[in-house]
């Protein structure tokens, strides 16, 4: 748990340091970013592979408590999780019917995928989701060298079953406290922020949130690169995440309307900071380019900007362009 | 070491008595020429500052090779880049001095865009009695002019003249952070992060290119490089280093494009080790060569590595230069200090090394006894010839007096930059605005 807290916070600082890259003297410097979006990335697969962790055992208890029984649970956000079937209304979109499939699977998968990553949440993703998009195991694995940063929607990917309540816990959380689990949150139409709004309009911190908690709510699009595993290439631990792959699944864009930037990249994600602008995860064809060109975008807070980052974490086609 | 100090302070700031510090006196580069009589510091305003040593006299025992302001220059000037609507900075990355051929001087200073090579030579005699000019230079009133003379030297006030001689611009995409002259003296590369270009000193118009790191899609960009230098004595030889803490030695006969390289110097990473901020810590600030050649000195942010050449799996030595940071490292990245440059210098023997760290400390290590001291670049310790005491960290447990907790160390005050006589005991090292130089004298060539 400190892990993730330590992450997510290491996030954030990562973001704001891009972004004000942007202004600084002398131009954007390659190195330093290179570094920061090194350990940006590190960061987020601790956060990911935490969420996941607890995000497992959380469904494990819940389908334990199917038949009825609720076991006892410490995580207290476990009794805002919705069983798997249900449908907070927030999760209308896209992602509804795919969870219901995957719920039963879930558990099943989750089981025998343990031996993996142990209580990973990576591996109740990608196994739940092999229904669904069966190459979303496979392009994990295989693409494990894409060095370019695909921030696997773990949000996406996450059952949608997760409770609203619970997510939104999540989400609330991420800013600025250590993202307890317990915290439980209100979050059901996805639309409060909570929090989250530290003077940002929408991404931002919010998005390692959304990573993790969001998942289960949040993903409004999934398309098959989704379904890559970035959970399952969830470090196992901590440490190998920064060592591990160097392309972080890229994080599928969002249905958000929320798009912060029109651009042309047909990804982008965003952190969504807010109910409101949750699900908006788009990929950017590059990260820094967005930051570089976006011109359009000079009004909105850097946050936006870190956001956008994080979804393209490891695009440099922009950055370097602006070079 | 102990050693026996005398110690010179040159303030660049205008505040000297506040502690209030002008940026663009920020010193960031400090380099000795080939014989070290002659000093050059590069700030962030882009003014480079050239000390003489003093020539000694035995009838001024006490001033015996101290350090004086030779002359100062406006090197690089603030530019911009209306392509890309980026500012260029004017701060000068680097200087390197070119072997003495006559009896002017010449150096490179570079800033992240454009190299300079400036000729700094002294004037001491003028002509005197021009027949058509008078002393000032106004024509003279020919009717006046009755009797032809030949203009003679005269002894002047000696006046040094800099002089820019050749400008090299507009090779590199991105920021230069090393410039290295070859053995051949005429030659000299130029590093920035992904590529690096060979000049001749003699010609601006062209150079070429002899590494590209740079991927065809920059999304798979995972390393760049960081310093460069050519071998002191081969001049066909380079090292190159990058953010992922490797070592590469290219071999400039084998190909004209050294992408592919004749070594790659590795230390395989431990991977139990700190997680978040490893690949920032293992990232090379500096790389030098010995000046024997044979061996090769990498900075990371947390320790000195000290690598044969022949012997790519492994560094022969490491030294933890401040290994108390460790558990740090996360504030270290919020304020920044993580990504400071660090740079590493050998004395004339190849037998001590020296860096830098925080706290306005630096620290030196004898390769041999396996010794080390930490020292201090302050004002407020240290007095003119008075001995530097050697400093020390707790890292731990009860503090000792006289010893700093980690905890009291001044992040703000660091010493990235320093240099090293090249025959002598003489350090100058560079503590923000501040130029330090200290002496040996217990050691050095006296009488």
């Amino acid at each position: 748990m400190e892990f993730k807290v330590e992450a997510h916070r290491i996030m954030t600082i990562s973001l704001g340091k891009i972004y004000s890259s942007r202004v600084q003297r002398g131009g954007i410097k390659l190195h330093k970013n290179l570094l920061v979006s090194l350990v940006l990335r590190s960061a987020r697969q601790v956060y990911l592979s935490e969420q996941e962790e607890l995000y497992l055992q959380q469904q494990q208890q819940l389908l334990l408590a199917q038949p009825g029984e609720q076991s006892p649970e410490t995580w207290s956000d476990r009794t805002e999780c919705e069983p798997p079937t249900e449908q907070s209304p927030s999760w209308a979109e896209m992602e509804s019917n795919i969870s219901k499939e995957q719920a039963p699977s879930w558990t099943e998968m989750g089981r025998t995928d343990s031996k993996e990553q142990p209580a990973s949440w990576t591996e109740v993703e990608s196994s739940g989701y092999k229904e669904q998009a069966p190459s979303w195991t496979e392009m994990a694995r295989t693409d494990s060298k894409e060095p370019a940063s695909s921030w696997t929607e773990m949000e996406s990917n996450n059952p949608e079953q997760q409770a609203a309540s619970w997510t939104e816990g999540q989400r609330t959380d991420c800013q600025e406290q250590p993202l307890s689990r317990v915290h439980s949150e209100e979050r059901t139409d996805r639309q409060s922020p909570k929090g989250l709004e530290e003077g940002r309009t929408t991404r931002e911190p919010r998005a390692p949130c959304r990573a993790v908690a969001g998942c289960p709510g949040r993903l409004v699009r999934r398309t098959a690169r989704e379904q890559e595993t970035a959970c399952t290439r969830k470090r196992r631990s901590p440490e190998q995440g920064a060592a591990a792959e160097p392309a972080s699944p890229l994080k599928r864009a969002r249905t958000e309307p929320v798009v912060l930037q029109a651009n042309s990249q047909s990804e982008e994600e965003q952190m969504e900071t807010s109910s409101n602008v949750s699900s908006l995860i788009n990929i950017f064809g590059s990260s820094f380019s967005g930051l570089l060109t976006k011109e359009e975008s000079e009004g909105e807070s850097g946050q936006i900007c870190c956001d956008q980052v994080l979804g393209s974490m490891g695009s440099w086609s922009r950055a370097i362009v602006a070079f | 070491m102990g050693e026996d100090i005398d110690t010179r302070k040159i303030n660049n700031s205008f505040l000297r008595d506040q502690n209030y510090v002008t940026e663009a006196d920020i010193i960031s580069t400090v380099e000795f020429n080939h014989t070290g009589e002659l000093l050059a510091t590069g700030d962030k305003g882009g003014r480079v500052v050239i000390f003489q040593r003093e020539q000694e006299t035995k009838s001024q025992p006490h001033h015996q090779g101290e350090y004086n302001v030779y002359s100062t220059f406006q090197s690089h000037e603030p530019e911009f880049d209306y392509l890309k609507s980026l500012e260029i900075e004017e701060k000068i990355n680097k200087i390197r001095w070119l072997p003495q051929q006559n009896a002017a001087h010449f150096l490179l200073s570079t800033n992240d865009k454009t190299i300079k090579l400036w000729k700094v030579s002294e004037r001491d005699k003028r002509p005197e009695g021009y027949n058509l000019k008078d002393e000032e230079g106004r024509m003279k009133d020919l009717s006046t002019v009755t009797v032809l003379q030949v203009p003679v030297l005269k002894p002047m006030d000696l006046m040094v003249e800099v002089t820019p001689r050749k400008i090299f611009a507009n090779a590199h995409t991105y920021h230069i952070n090393s410039i290295s002259v070859n053995s051949d003296c005429e030659t000299y590369m130029s590093a920035d992060d992904l590529r690096i270009n060979l000049w001749h000193l003699g010609i601006t118009d062209r150079s070429f290119n002899i590494v590209d790191i740079k991927p065809v899609d920059m999304e798979e960009l995972t390393e760049v490089i960081t310093a460069a230098e050519f071998h002191p004595h081969h001049c066909n030889l380079l090292v190159y280093s990058s953010s992922k803490g490797t070592l590469r030695l290219c071999d400039m006969r084998a190909a004209a494009l050294c992408d592919k390289h004749s070594k790659l110097f590795e230390e395989p990473e431990d991977p139990s080790n700190r997680f978040f901020f490893s690949e920032i810590t293992s990232s090379v600030s500096d790389v030098k060569f010995s000046h024997s050649g044979r061996y090769m000195m990498t900075r990371d942010y947390l320790t000195v590595k000290v690598w044969d050449l022949n012997m790519e799996t492994k560094p022969i030595e490491t030294y933890q230069i401040h290994d108390y940071l460790q558990s740090k490292l996360c504030s270290l990245y919020e304020n920044d200090c993580i990504f400071d440059k660090f740079e590493c210098a050998w004395n004339g023997s190849d037998s001590v090394i020296m860096t830098g760290a925080y706290n306005n400390f630096f620290r030196m290590f004898d390769r041999n006894t396996k010794r080390d001291v930490t020292l201090e670049a302050s004002r407020e310790n240290s007095k003119p010839r008075a001995v530097l005491k050697p400093r020390k960290v707790c890292t731990g447990g009860k503090r000792r007096k006289d010893e700093i907790s980690v905890d009291s160390l001044d992040f703000n005050k660091k010493i990235l930059h320093m240099a090293w006589h090249p025959t002598e005991n003489i350090i100058a090292v560079a503590a923000t605005n501040n130029l330090y130089i200290f002496q040996d004298k217990v050691n050095s060539e006296m009488h």
